[in-house]
């Protein structure tokens, strides 16, 4: 899909300007997939570790997806999550990265 | 009732919307009329609740299965072929129950969501009440919303029962059990249950006398989750038993219209949480007595093949009990003097399952299922921590795909989705032949993706 997305990346980069977090977040694991991964962890990051349950558990799906798709290593996941605090859903995704290490 | 489609439920939300604030003093006027009708000559409505469970009984066919109880339930009653939760997994279905709309009309299909819907939507046992119903839940709510401070149900609890009503006082309950949840699967609940004599020291059914479906992998520990799960379909089936008897008793099995349907398919694993009918198809059993046998659509013992949804079952409960159906409900009622024309098709819908996310759409009709996947790189089986730690076929499972040990209908649950999915489920009950490229099905798949879009 990569060549054929190619067009996509630059509305991409629009929308992680987006009101809506959840929309950032989809743009910024799209983008990862068009070999943007530095700029995704960009946008990730503050969501993940600042922002409400769902939208930090949105992103640490995206990150999930990511890591699966062989664009981001499992290291840099842990040391973006830091030693962020996580609870509920949020908690158990934390719990599935780090066990996986 | 126009027949449903995805602009209509669309259009009945947005309109609902604009009407919210309408709403709220409407329905008072609207409760004292209900009530002024007095609560004689009405019948009494009984929901019995099961959970995870697809229709793995004696009377919708499963040979392994032994529930006497149902069994005798379906045949003083009608059973539906086509019943469904619109969401395949507890608080999206019940969501769906308690406000008789699709729960994605109002933004709360994500599992356990908690979200704040304007208190202008009620909810169903809102209404009852006001036309004069004692409306009793025993226990289960997970409703996925929060609505602070407002009391929908007279009792509700593990104690709630129509016992407690006042003499003459119609009444709409729910017993819930939880008997086959997918949670009663750990080897802790298994044991305890055996000590407590509740399960038998070892499982009804051998594991070489299980029929595994084509997907899922061959695995002792696999074959041991379904003989365990089928003993607890029994310990539910004894529960519905006890609850039948103690209507009995009391004398009033006459006057009340008896439903017994499960929550959404499941438990084992690519049941719950699954778009397919394993997910999504759940048995449909309403007994009604002799008094009220002019409201049933057949007679004992019968089949119904028309699709029904749970969105449909608020609509369905009013028109029986004689109460006016809001506008806003999104169901169609199949039953009672409110009834509209069968459905063609339901909705169906999967989103957040847990701590995973997913974007799913279906339609089902008799007969075929077509499904578009919104975010098909997500596989239906993902990493989700609870089923994982409640049932061990679910690790035993994706083991035996991580070791290459499955065979390419076994390990499509683990891998990424096609975006658009279409089976006949009639040739194909376990949704393994994917019809989409298929040129004979095309006008099928144009027409349902129409539907669906």
């Amino acid at each position: 899909m990569q060549e054929k997305a190619a067009p996509a990346e630059e509305k991409l980069k629009e929308l992680l300007k987006d009101d809506w977090m959840d929309i950032r977040v989809v743009a910024a694991e799209a983008l990862s997939y068009l070999g943007q991964t530095d700029l995704a962890l960009e946008i990730l990051e503050p969501i993940v570790k600042n922002e409400p349950e769902y939208v930090s558990l949105a992103a640490m799906n995206a990150l999930d997806f990511m890591y699966q798709a062989g664009h981001v290593s499992l290291e840099r996941i842990d040391k973006l999550l830091g030693d962020t605090q996580f609870k509920g859903y949020p908690g158990r995704m934390a719990e599935y990265f780090r066990a996986m290490k | 009732m126009e027949r449903q489609t995805r602009r209509h439920f669309l259009r009945t939300a947005g309109s609902v919307a604009v009407s919210a604030g309408i709403l709220g003093k409407a329905s008072t006027a609207f409760g004292r009329r209900e009530q002024r009708r007095g609560g004689k000559g009405r019948p009494n409505i009984l929901w019995i609740t099961s959970e995870d469970n697809s229709p793995y009984l004696g009377c919708y066919g499963d040979k392994l299965a032994h529930t006497p109880n149902l069994d005798r339930l379906a045949a003083e009653g009608v059973r539906y072929r086509n019943a469904f939760a619109n969401a395949p997994v507890c608080s999206a279905a019940r969501s769906t129950l308690i406000t008789g709309m699709h729960a994605c009309s109002l933004g709360i299909h994500n599992h356990r969501s908690k979200v704040q819907v304007p208190e202008a939507f009620r909810l169903y046992p809102d209404y009852l009440r006001e036309a004069g119903y004692y409306c009793t839940n025993n226990s289960k709510t997970d409703y996925n919303i929060i609505r602070k401070g407002v009391r929908s149900w007279n009792e509700s609890s593990n104690k709630a029962h129509y016992k407690n009503r006042k003499p003459g006082q119609p009444f709409f309950a729910i017993f819930n059990t939880t008997l086959s949840h997918e949670g009663q699967l750990t080897e802790q609940a298994v044991s305890r249950r055996r000590k407590q004599g509740v399960l038998p020291p070892k499982p009804r059914l051998a594991p070489e006398d299980v029929k595994l479906p084509p997907y899922h992998a061959d695995t002792p520990v696999v074959r041991r989750d379904w003989c365990i799960y089928y003993d607890n379909v029994t310990l539910m089936d004894r529960e519905v038993g006890r609850l039948l008897k103690e209507l009995d008793q009391a004398g009033l099995a006459e006057d009340t219209i008896v439903f017994y349907y499960s929550d959404h398919g499941g438990a084992l694993p690519r049941g719950k949480r699954n778009i397919h009918d394993s997910g999504t198809r759940v048995p449909l059993i309403i007994r009604f007595p002799k008094k009220w046998a002019h409201l049933a659509p057949a007679r004992p013992g019968q089949w119904i093949d028309d699709p029904v949804g749970f969105v449909d079952f608020p609509a369905t409960v009013f028109s029986l009990a004689g109460v006016s159906i809001p506008k806003h409900f999104e169901g169609c009622p199949f039953l009672g003097k409110q009834a509209v024309e069968p459905r063609d098709h339901v909705f169906l819908f999967r989103a957040r399952m847990d701590e995973r996310y997913d974007t799913a759409r279906a339609v089902r009709d008799r007969r075929y299922r077509y499904i578009r996947n919104y975010s098909p790189h997500r596989p239906w089986g993902q990493q989700y921590s609870y089923p994982f730690r409640v049932m061990p076929s679910m690790g035993s499972w994706y083991d035996a795909y991580r070791k290459g040990r499955c065979n390419p209908v076994q390990a499509r649950y683990w891998q990424a989705k096609p975006s658009e999915e279409l089976y006949d489920t009639e040739n194909d009950p376990y949704e393994v032949k994917n019809l989409v490229d298929d040129p004979q099905h095309a006008a099928r798949l144009e027409h349902m993706r129409e539907i669906l879009l």
